[in-house]
């Protein structure tokens, strides 16, 4: 019985990971470099993304391995991707649930290597992080300088207090 | 052009604030020297990334986002302001607006909002930056942005910011889709301040009575000013007569136009003419939200030669023998993947086989077939019709939707079944009558379909995601103790079925069996809530009936949902109703629990 193809991938850190070509090719990255390359037995390199983040990104992948595939020219500012709920399925929420570092960790890896349905669990998670937090609130949790003057920042405020409330 | 603060201007005069960089070292030096702030995460300063965030936030987040700092603002913005239910947020950047005066239309009064100052001295600029932003905008009577009372936009604020904006004459000038449903007159003018050059949808409807000549005038206003126009949609009760110049001229210049679905009787010559040159125009379809009296002679659907070069989906309206003389005399119908059909009035059966055995010939292809053959303008009784007539159809073999909307149920045998399954493998949608849950009043018995054909149709039609039927159940008999029924519908999403009065014994295990022929744990019964049992409100048969057929609506239902919950409830669920059932000598109605019958 012949086994599913499979791929190594190495991470910045030079741990190799062997996994299923199936569950490698989650991230169109790796799909293409695939593609590109052909196969063969040498690693594929993954200089952005080290050890620890690529298996919980892999373990990502595994699970949702069969899932169909995202439209490839899905514009996350157009208007069906925009009316996304914000809703994320139990074992993405469980699956998310680190701190704050490796959650951003993910979510770099995530648009590093193309896996546009982790990218979205990740900006998900953030947008929930800051959702009915004050400008000031959200400065103080990811350390952000702010750069308007006062009179600009209550200028934005009134021309949007329209959708203060929604 | 800002209102200087005084307490931020004393702050500002105390220490020159360059740029942010010296602001960063002037409170890295004021707190703990040897403090390093830790720097934001790298992800969120990878643009793509932020918008993600933002797309995925709510609107109030959004606004929030945009005053965090100057590189969350753009984007923060861009997705805000991207679609808009109301023009009012922009139009406030400029000045406040206010109620200003109380417009009578058709008895009823409305807030006509109005700017509370004169446009002398604003900020174009930041007008820019917003307008710019919008892709799609919603333009209505009623705006969310102002309040709940019956209010509208003045159309005069409108004009003089349409005047006045110095990039144009259009108010946003990267818009993509504009809805808007105008109400009074004098609005419908203001529209074309909406309409840019990329325009992709336009979707319009207007209030009752709107007077043809204000749609004459809108339409000039629009013509050459929608070439990138894609899909248009159009939703009035004015004759078309009233302004068919204006549109069909209007049309010559939509190009790229791919689909159009116009009110009913649109189908006029002159329209079809000028739709019909269009190279792109994929569908031609009919809007039936409004009431436009019947109006027979406007429509004169036809198709020459070389007309239609696209098209694939069509809706045809008007006399049988027109559609008839269409399929005739038009090759380029052999494309054709999608109709729809109305009749306006009941064919006989010959008739609808004549129209089959056209529709066969003259659209191979077909995937999409509605036939909508006994029109609500008719007022004669209709006959009922036999599977034979549709029979010519079954050459088509690439149908995956039939429907028949026929006031009398279509018979179906087992026999028809089987040849569906062959001929039509890929079957998904099957609606034997206009509407399962509207019975038509002299609807009896036998045109009910037997209970068991549900479990054969199961077996043999494989794909089936929807299906209408009515069903008889009064000459229900029993199970012989099994209510599994031997085959399951594996796909099934929505069973629409019309039923009989429906005896006390069965109404249990009507609903565990028609409840337990779904799978797919996402599928819902639609159920009529007025069996064929005529009657009026307090009359104690009428309530009766009713409230059996709620009971066994709500068991199949209840069937289906607990799918959700565990397979295993299904089970339990049977067999707790199985003794309930027993316990009360076979029913299941409590007429304590029967809710108001609604009003016939």
């Amino acid at each position: 019985m012949s086994a599913a193809p499979q791929v190594t991938l190495e991470s910045s850190d030079g741990e190799k990971f062997k996994v299923d070509k199936e569950v490698a090719e989650r991230s169109v990255l790796i799909k293409n470099m695939i593609e590109d390359v052909g196969e063969s037995d040498n690693p594929i390199p993954l200089p952005n993304v080290n050890a620890s983040v690529l298996k919980k990104v892999l373990e990502y992948c595994e699970h949702h391995r069969g899932d169909p595939l995202p439209a490839a020219d899905a514009d996350p500012s157009n208007d069906d991707n925009r009316k996304r709920a914000t809703e994320i399925s139990d074992w993405d929420q469980k699956f998310i649930q680190v701190d704050q570092e490796m959650l951003f960790e993910i979510i770099l890896a995530a648009n590093y290597m193309d896996i546009k349905p982790l990218l979205d669990v990740g900006c998900k998670t953030v947008a929930n992080m800051i959702k009915g937090k004050t400008p000031e609130e959200i400065r103080k949790l990811f350390n952000i300088v702010n750069d308007f003057t006062p009179e600009e920042e209550a200028q934005i405020k009134k021309e949007n207090e329209w959708a203060e409330d929604r | 052009m800002t209102v200087e603060d005084p307490t931020h201007e004393a702050v500002s005069t105390d220490v020159d604030i360059e740029s942010d960089k010296a602001a960063e070292e002037l409170l890295d030096e004021t707190t703990e020297p040897a403090f390093i702030p830790p720097p934001v995460p790298r992800a969120l300063r990878i643009p793509e990334v932020l918008l993600e965030i933002f797309v995925a936030s709510t609107d109030s987040t959004r606004a929030a986002a945009a005053r965090v700092c100057r590189s969350w603002s753009t984007l923060a913005l861009d997705v805000l302001w991207r679609d808009m239910e109301s023009p009012i947020p922009l139009l406030q950047v400029l000045s406040p607006l206010q109620p200003k005066q109380t417009p009578e239309q058709d008895g009823e009064t409305y807030e006509d909002w109005d700017f509370a100052n004169g446009l002398f001295d604003v900020d174009w600029t930041r007008f820019h930056s917003y307008a710019t932003r919008i892709r799609t905008l919603v333009y209505r009577l009623n705006d969310p942005a102002i309040g709940s009372k019956n209010n509208c936009l003045s159309p005069r604020a409108l004009e003089r910011v349409a005047l006045l904006y110095p990039q144009g004459r259009c108010l946003v000038p990267n818009i993509q889709e504009l809805r808007c449903h105008v109400t009074w007159d004098e609005a419908v003018q203001t529209i074309p301040a909406f309409v840019g050059p990329n325009l992709k949808t336009l979707a319009m409807s207007f209030c009752t009575g709107m007077p043809g000549r204000c749609l004459k005038g809108l339409f000039q206003a629009l013509v050459s000013r929608t070439a990138m126009l894609d899909h248009f949609h159009l939703s009035t009760d004015c004759p078309v007569v009233e302004f068919e110049g204006a549109l069909a001229k209007w049309f010559e210049s939509t190009p790229l136009l791919t689909e159009a679905e116009l009110p009913r009787y649109y189908q006029t010559e002159a329209i079809v003419e000028t739709l019909g040159r269009l190279e792109s125009l994929r569908s031609l379809a009919t809007v039936w939200d409004n009431h436009l009296p019947y109006d027979a002679h406007g429509v004169h659907f036809q198709l020459s030669q070389d007309s239609f070069p696209s098209l694939t989906n069509l809706d045809i309206e008007g006399h049988l023998d027109y559609a008839l003389a269409t399929l005739q005399t038009s090759p380029q119908l052999s494309r054709i993947k999608c109709i729809c059909l109305t009749s306006y009035r009941a064919p006989t059966s010959e008739e609808v086989l004549n129209l089959t055995t056209a529709l066969a010939l003259a659209c191979p292809v077909l995937d999409v077939v509605w036939l909508n053959l006994a029109s609500e303008d008719d007022t004669t009784t209709t006959e009922p019709l036999a599977f034979e007539v549709f029979r010519p159809l079954l050459e088509c073999h690439q149908v995956t939707e039939f429907v028949v909307g026929h006031d009398m149920p279509l018979l179906l045998e087992e026999s028809d079944v089987d040849e569906m399954a062959e001929k039509w493998p890929e079957l998904k949608v099957l609606l034997l009558t206009r509407d399962p849950n509207h019975p038509p009043d002299n609807l009896t018995s036998e045109y009910g379909l037997d209970l068991s054909i549900l479990a054969h149709m199961a077996q043999k039609l494989r794909n089936l995601t929807n299906l209408g039927l009515f069903l008889d159940v009064e000459r229900f008999t029993d199970f012989e103790g099994n209510l599994d029924p031997p085959h399951q519908f594996e796909k099934l999403i929505v069973l629409d079925v019309g039923c009989s009065p429906i005896p006390v014994h069965a109404v249990s295990p009507v609903g565990l069996y028609l409840g337990s022929l779904i799978v797919s744990p996402d599928a819902w019964i639609q159920c009529s809530m007025e069996p064929w049992f005529r009657g009026t409100r307090g009359d104690p048969k009428f309530t009766e009936n009713w409230g059996r057929w709620y009971n066994a609506y709500t068991l199949m239902n209840m069937v289906t949902r607990s799918k959700v919950v565990s397979a295993k409830m299904t089970g339990m669920l049977r067999q707790r109703h199985q003794i309930e059932s027993l316990n009360r000598g076979g029913s299941a109605s409590h007429s304590e629990s029967i809710p108001t019958p609604p009003l016939k």
